[in-house]
This record gives C-alpha cells, structure tokens and sequence, in this order.
C-alpha cells in the first residue's frame, strides 16, 4: 500500500506528531506503507516530487491524509504546493486530484477535519475544511491539534490489517473519539468533591476556567500524550477541546 | 533560462524557489512561500492569554518558541517578571523542543542530501561503510527526535503546542517521578548529540566545496536564547553587522511589505539590512564572527544541539520540586516578547485594549532568512544561491543543500503582506 501525506494550510504540525508516534512507531509503519509523496518526508523535490504524487494516484492503490485547511480563496491561489507541466498546482486542486483514486481518506488533525484554526474569522484565505471541497468522499476525521502521533499509527496499523474502524455521524473513529475527555478525566474526583480550580496551574477541577472537557471526545485521558506520560490536564492546564468541531471558536482562558 | 524548484521538500511548510541561470551558473533567485493564513488578524478581539497557545499553532515544528514570545509579551504589557524556576522550566521545554528539531533537521531533512538513506538516489562522496553508519543513525535519530518531544511533555503536556507556558510563568509542577524520567531523557539526548557531531565530521570531510557555497553576507542578529538564566545562556542578544558586535536595538528592526503574485513572505530587515539568523548566527555572536556558508550552517546546529543538551541537564537538576506559578492578571498596554529559537530571532508584539488584544504582530526567523528581494537588496537566502555552479540543471542538488541548510518554515514565514491592492498589514510597530 502507498501513502500520499498532503500537508495544506496549516502548521505541518500533523506530520511532526506523526513522526513521533510509538508503538506502532513511524518506522515500524514505514516498513508496511510506502509514503511515496510527503512535503516533510521525501527525497525528491520540484517537478520530480509532483511526478510522484500523480504517479501514486494513478496507480491507484494508495491512502490519502490530508492535514491542514483548504485554502479556496482565488481559486486556492493562497497554498500552492508544488509547479509541474508549467503551472502551479494548488492544494485545492491536489486533494480533489488525489481524492478520486484514494482507498481510504483520512483527515488528520483539526484543520483538515473541521477548519480550525487556519480558517477561523476572518479567514482571509477562504480556508474550508477538507469534506467542504471533496463533498461526496467517505473521509474518517482525525481531529486533534494537532492530532496524536500515537492515534494515527494506530489507525493506519488497523487499516492496513483490515479492521473493520466504526465511525461515529461526524466520521470520527469511535475507538479513539467516542467518550469525552470528562468521563475519564483523572481529576473527575475533584469535578465531583467540587474542588474547583481558580486558575491554571492550581489542583482541581478546571471546569470553571475554561476547560471544555465535557462537550470534547478525545481520547487524552488514557493515551496520554508523548511517551504517554502526560497530557495537558495532568500538567494542571484545561482541555481546550482541540478535537472539537469549534475548535478555537470561543475563549480558551476563562476568569471565574 | 528559468528554472522553478516547488516543491522544496524536507522542509515545514511551501516553499518555492525560481532560479535565473545563465550557464550553469545562478544569476538570480527568488524565494516564494505559497501558503498564507494570517494570524496576526485571526488573534484580533480574542482573550489576551488565548495569544499564548493560539500562536504555537503558527508552526508545528518549533511552536514552544511561539508560546515564549508570546507569553513575554503580555508579561511586558502588564510589567510582571516571572520566577527563576518558571524561566528555567520554560527553557527546559524549549531546549527539548530545539533538540527535537535539530536532531530531526540533521538526519531527515539535511542528511540525504550528502548521502543515499533508504535506497540509491544520489552519487554520494561519502564512502559505502560511513555511508552506512550514517544510516543506521539516521534510523535512530527517529527515536531520539520523539524523546526529546518526550521530554518536553514531561513539562508541557503535549508537543507539538504544549499546554505548560502560560501567562506569568508554568502549570506544570515537576514532581521526582518526572523528574527521573526527565534526567535520563536528556542524557540519552545529549549521548546522541555526540554520534550527530561525528557524523557531520563524516560530510564535512568529503563535501568540504560547501564551506565556500551558500553565503548571505554573514550579516547576523539573535535576540538571545535562554538569556534569561544568565548561567545557561546560549546566546546574548546582539548584532554582528559588517563583523561587528553591537547591542541589540530593535528600533533598527523594520518589515517591509513585498507585492508578489504567489508569495507571502515579507521583507524584515535591520538597519534596513537583510540580516541572516539562526544557529550560525548565534555562534558568530557568542565566539567571534563565523564565515556564512551552508556546512558551517549545519554545523553550528549540530555543535548547538549539544551544548543545549549539557545546558538541559544542568537546568534539570536546579528546578525546584512541585513548584509552580501562574497568573492571570493582565492589564491593557503594549508589549513586546522576543527570543532567539530554533530558526533564529522571533519577535512578538502586543496590543491590548478594553481587555482584548487590539493588535497583534509577529516577525518569524524563517521570514528573516527567506526574506525576498526588497529595494533591491536580495534576502539572505536569494544572495546565499547567486553564483553558485549547477553540475547538472536537471538534478540541481546544490541548490537543495544549500537552502536546506537555512532549515526553512515557511509556516512561520508567511505574514501580512498586501496582495492585489489590499493592504493586509498597516505596518505598524508600537515599541515604546
């Protein structure tokens, strides 16, 4: 199986927690897919790199993920990705391009599921989420901002092993986003003896500053993190809700 | 004749890159970043302290930085200073986040353009059996690049955008669980840094034609790293203009908006001089100007990931055990928070009135770097690709060593610039 990873308008932040995944690590995963196009990862680059991107799709038998926003503002003249044939090739043209022969469509991370960040007001790039511009394809959404390395490789490991992946209305994978981060919440204890935090930093519950835990599916509390040793609610900060369809719509820091 | 390089890959976010050659031989460039989401607009009415976790998102490659200028900026809107410990644990956080990227920068992105990794591509100078050992680190350094990722969210919760730097200090409370597992992190760090420093010795040797190639002008500036704990500061504040050190002054610093069809990278400059930053620049600064060159471009960054690790584990051991600080009393006012980081200099600047942010505005080191042509002056990077012989115009390698010693983000690079007439940056610069 070949892997085409199309980093649009965002951070490429996806990519970097994706390359620190762990069991199943990057490597591990490099050894059953071959990533034959990917902005940060691949050693051709120009028109050799956008050889290889058609090339894959053509072949047809490939895994399309696609992180960040679309860009559609003048045609999607705001995030160009590569120039072949004597022309530029946008992401907007590339994802619908790429969409058509694609086995399975991931959306990883925030932006490329919902917008988020990269088209939140005022949006001067027109960016859309990326089943805003490809309406009709089966996409499973991956939110997270960025999303965990660590829930993408498993992901990718169960497809690859023909999993059967049950997705919730959203396209949400129910393994990884069907509880919300308050039902596992370690400081759920704290929620219940109304032990309120003031602000952040402080040992408690953090409902009331902010934190959106109960209205957010992730699954933060029990894959924790990198080297899942921590996640933001265990170094005293509240849960943004990075996986919402919102996300950062609305104050993240709230006063009591 | 015209040559379009786009995409550079191995590099964070889109860039492209147009050669003018004449031949062989590079007469003109020009840098393009092709990406545009315009923060400083989408941080405009939001909560002031949203700034510090908001503008980590800029880029996911080296967004503790975002959040130290960013929190440092509304510390010096509403006049507060910051414990040692809190300044110390978020420079323990940015120094896993920089050996993070530099160990990933080295081995990913820089290494296969010396060397052949995962199949034959390219005729390497170097021999077979170093060639192999180089590999086989090369695998590892995935590894050490996601433990020191690791480590950071011992700290930050997460990376990339970590949840610990918040206004008037950090959340996190280390406690000595962490804390042991912190220590071996960062000497199993600072072992590999060691392994990455013989490894460039290996390139050097056998590409020593690139200690003449990729020159800006050697014209450098840092805005200090870590220069907040005078006892593990990597680098002052500074400016080394025609090889001379000055003080930093940032009313020297303008940005200069540059109309381009497809680019979105504006034209900072110092003294109205393109100015390169980085670790190079930071070496210049720290021990005496450094020829500017694309080897010693890489290994100042090889060099710096090692002293970086010594400084992490010294820091280590003076954080003070379950000690934290935060705060959220912020008032209106304007501020500014700079930082050297990975890339080189990144300056914020805020402004907050009725109790939200009114303005807000960010100069990234990647927009320093790949600056385009402005008065016509050619940015850093355009001068650095001028003259250089291309071998073979089909397979313009030495065009990719060369940028990718600059370990471009075009993610961070691309602001307010206007386009087609519409003026999206009013230019403003509010020091007081």
């Amino acid at each position: 199986m070949e892997l085409i990873w199309l980093e649009a308008n965002g951070c490429s932040g996806n990519i970097i927690s994706f390359l620190n995944s762990q069991n199943p690590s990057f490597g591990f995963l490099k050894q059953k897919i071959n990533i034959t196009f990917s902005n940060s990862d691949m050693y051709p680059y120009g028109e050799a790199a956008m050889e290889d991107f058609f090339k894959t799709v053509e072949n047809g038998n490939y895994i399309l993920v696609v992180e960040g926003a679309i860009a559609t503002r003048e045609n999607g003249k705001y995030n160009i990705i590569g120039y072949y044939n004597n022309q530029y090739v946008t992401a907007l043209e590339a994802v619908k391009i790429a969409s058509e022969n694609a086995k399975y469509i991931i959306s990883a991370g925030t932006c490329s599921c919902f917008g988020g960040i990269s088209a939140s007001d005022p949006n001067i790039s027109e960016s859309k989420a990326l089943s805003e511009v490809i309406p009709n394809k089966m996409i499973i959404k991956m939110p997270g901002c960025p999303v965990s390395g660590n829930w993408m490789a498993s992901l990718l490991l169960s497809l690859l092993e023909n999993k059967a992946i049950e997705l919730d209305p959203l396209g949400r994978p129910i393994y990884l986003y069907g509880n919300t981060v308050h039902d596992f919440c370690e400081r759920r204890t704290f929620f219940e003896r109304n032990i309120f935090a003031k602000k952040v930093g402080d040992i408690g519950c953090y409902l009331k500053i902010g934190c959106v835990g109960p209205s957010t599916k992730a699954p933060c509390p029990y894959t924790k993190w990198n080297g899942y040793i921590k996640w933001p609610i265990g170094v005293n900060s509240q849960c943004i809700g990075c996986t919402s369809k919102d996300f950062p719509n609305y104050t993240l820091f709230k006063e009591e | 004749m015209e040559i379009i390089l786009s995409p550079i890959t191995r590099i964070s976010g889109f860039l492209t890159i147009v050669l003018e050659i004449d031949n062989n031989v590079v007469i003109d460039a020009k840098c393009k970043g092709t990406m545009f989401r315009g923060f400083e607009k989408l941080l405009i009415n939001r909560h002031p302290l949203d700034a510090i976790y908001l503008t980590q998102r800029i880029c996911g490659i080296c967004s503790s930085a975002h959040s130290i200028a960013s929190s440092r900026a509304l510390e010096d809107c509403s006049k507060i200073d910051i414990s040692f410990n809190s300044k110390l644990v978020r420079n323990i956080i940015h120094g896993f986040d920089i050996l993070q990227n530099h160990i990933r920068h080295f081995y990913l992105f820089s290494v296969p353009d010396f060397i052949n990794v995962e199949g034959e591509k390219i005729n390497s100078k170097v021999p077979k059996e170093l060639e192999n050992k180089i590999n086989e680190n090369y695998i590892k350094s995935l590894y050490y690049s996601t433990l020191a990722h690791q480590g950071l969210s011992i700290f930050g919760g997460k990376a990339p955008h970590n949840h610990g730097i918040v206004f008037g200090g950090v959340t996190s409370k280390l406690n000595l669980y962490e804390f042991s597992k912190a220590v071996e992190i960062s000497k199993e760090l600072l072992e590999f840094t060691n392994i990455m420093i013989d490894d460039y010795q290996i390139i050097e040797k056998y590409y020593d034609e690139y200690n003449k190639l990729g020159d800006t002008g050697g014209n450098y500036i840092s805005f200090g790293l870590f220069e907040d704990t005078p006892e593990f500061t990597i680098c002052k504040s500074g400016a080394l203009i025609n090889k001379e050190l000055c003080n930093l002054d940032l009313n020297n610093l303008k940005e200069y908006e540059v109309q381009d069809d497809i680019s979105f990278i504006n034209a900072p400059r110092y003294i109205d001089l393109p100015v390169e930053v980085g670790p190079l620049a930071r070496q210049s600064i720290r021990s005496g100007w450094i020829k500017s060159s694309t080897l010693n471009r890489i290994k100042a960054r090889v060099y710096e990931a090692k002293l970086i690790a010594e400084r992490l584990n010294e820091m280590l051991n003076l954080v003070t055990i379950n000690q934290n600080e935060t705060k959220t009393d912020f008032i209106d006012g304007i501020g500014v928070g700079i930082t050297d980081t990975i890339r080189g200099a990144l300056y914020h600047n805020v402004e907050i009135k009725d109790k939200k942010i009114y303005k807000y505005n960010i100069i990234t080191p990647s927009a320093f770097n790949l600056s385009p042509t402005y008065n016509n002056v050619k940015g850093p990077l355009e001068k650095a690709l001028i003259g250089t012989y291309i071998e073979d115009i089909n397979n313009p390698i030495e065009i990719i060593r060369i940028v990718h010693s600059f370990d471009p983000c075009v993610s961070c690079a691309t602001h307010l610039v206007s386009k087609n007439g519409e003026f999206l940056n009013e230019n403003y610069f509010m020091h007081r």
